[in-house]
């Protein structure tokens, strides 16, 4: 016996599978499913057929996935730059000014990709300046909320630079010039 | 059946100026995409949704959740100022190929 509620699970697994997010654009995906299958069913249909129809239409799981990760990549690219200022201005002292860009481009990278790779980066970028104030508050004393506010020792603030930026400056740029004039197949 | 290059190149205007009408969803779209077409402008429908996020990702359409007649979740696109500028250029630029098109063959048959 055909059961149609399993069918869309087993269908929503392989989206998963092939790297579809959940819940956006999953759920808008199984939805557009969902009423294709009724349209379907009351055009003559029954579920099965109604079902296998809706699936085909929809299309292969790994050719949607590469539209959007498309998507993705020009979105990273507006999220790397506004993380990136935030660096900047935490270098140059302005915490205050910096932090919350670079809380903002790890909450947009948390929901919009479910994954935690940009969130350890940055994290450790200021784990590093962190560290690096620390050691100046020991050399030279002040108050311990000039760990979080003073510019971080040159030493320091070279290393970040040249370890993290110039890599992931030019990957992100060379996969947002790739991606800006994409039209997507459609068919 | 179209080329799939022109239905690629034909998806963003096509579906500014659908939504140029009003707000809509995914599904609306394509259906009235192919019965506009007579059922030759067909897309797969998977492909339509990373089309739409990337249209609203630069910021010429926008989105809401919101509910059918039925109570069915759904998410409803519209149009934003930047989506009418886009349409319009679009328009000119297809009316222009239109034109040139139409001038030759009626030329050809002189």
């Amino acid at each position: 016996m055909f059961d149609l509620e399993k069918s869309i699970a087993d269908w929503r697994k392989q989206m998963l599978a092939a790297g579809i997010q959940t819940p956006v654009p999953l759920e808008e995906l199984e939805i557009h499913l969902r009423e294709d299958i009724e349209q379907q069913m009351k055009s003559g249909l029954n579920e099965q057929e109604a079902f296998t129809a809706s699936v085909q239409k929809i299309g292969q799981a790994h050719a949607v996935q590469s539209e959007f990760k498309k998507v993705e990549a020009s979105r990273e690219a507006v999220r790397f730059i506004v993380a990136n200022l935030g660096i900047v201005l935490m270098l140059v002292g302005f915490s205050g000014f910096g932090l919350p860009l670079l809380i903002l481009a790890a909450m947009d990278e948390i929901l919009q990709q479910g994954h935690w790779r940009f969130v350890l980066l940055i994290s450790l970028m200021w784990a590093m300046i962190g560290v690096g104030n620390f050691v100046s508050f020991l050399q030279d004393g002040g108050t311990l909320a000039h760990v979080f506010v003073r510019k971080p020792c040159p030493l320091v603030l070279l290393v970040v630079l040249v370890v993290t930026w110039p890599p992931f400056l030019i990957g992100n740029f060379r996969r947002w010039r790739k991606n800006r004039s994409f039209t997507s197949p459609l068919t | 059946m179209i080329r799939k290059e022109l239905v690629a190149a034909s998806a963003e205007p096509l579906i500014l100026s659908l939504l140029a009408k009003g707000e809509s969803y995914g599904y609306a779209i394509i259906q009235e995409v192919k019965a506009r077409s007579d059922g030759k402008l067909q897309w797969t429908d998977g492909m339509l949704y990373p089309v739409l996020h990337r249209m609203e990702h630069r910021g010429l359409i926008k989105s809401r959740w919101g509910e059918s007649e039925t109570g069915r979740k759904r998410k409803y696109y519209s149009l934003k100022k930047d989506g009418k500028t886009a349409m319009a250029k679009h328009q000119e630029q297809w009316s222009l190929v239109h034109s040139v098109l139409a001038g030759l063959k009626k030329e050809q048959y002189v």
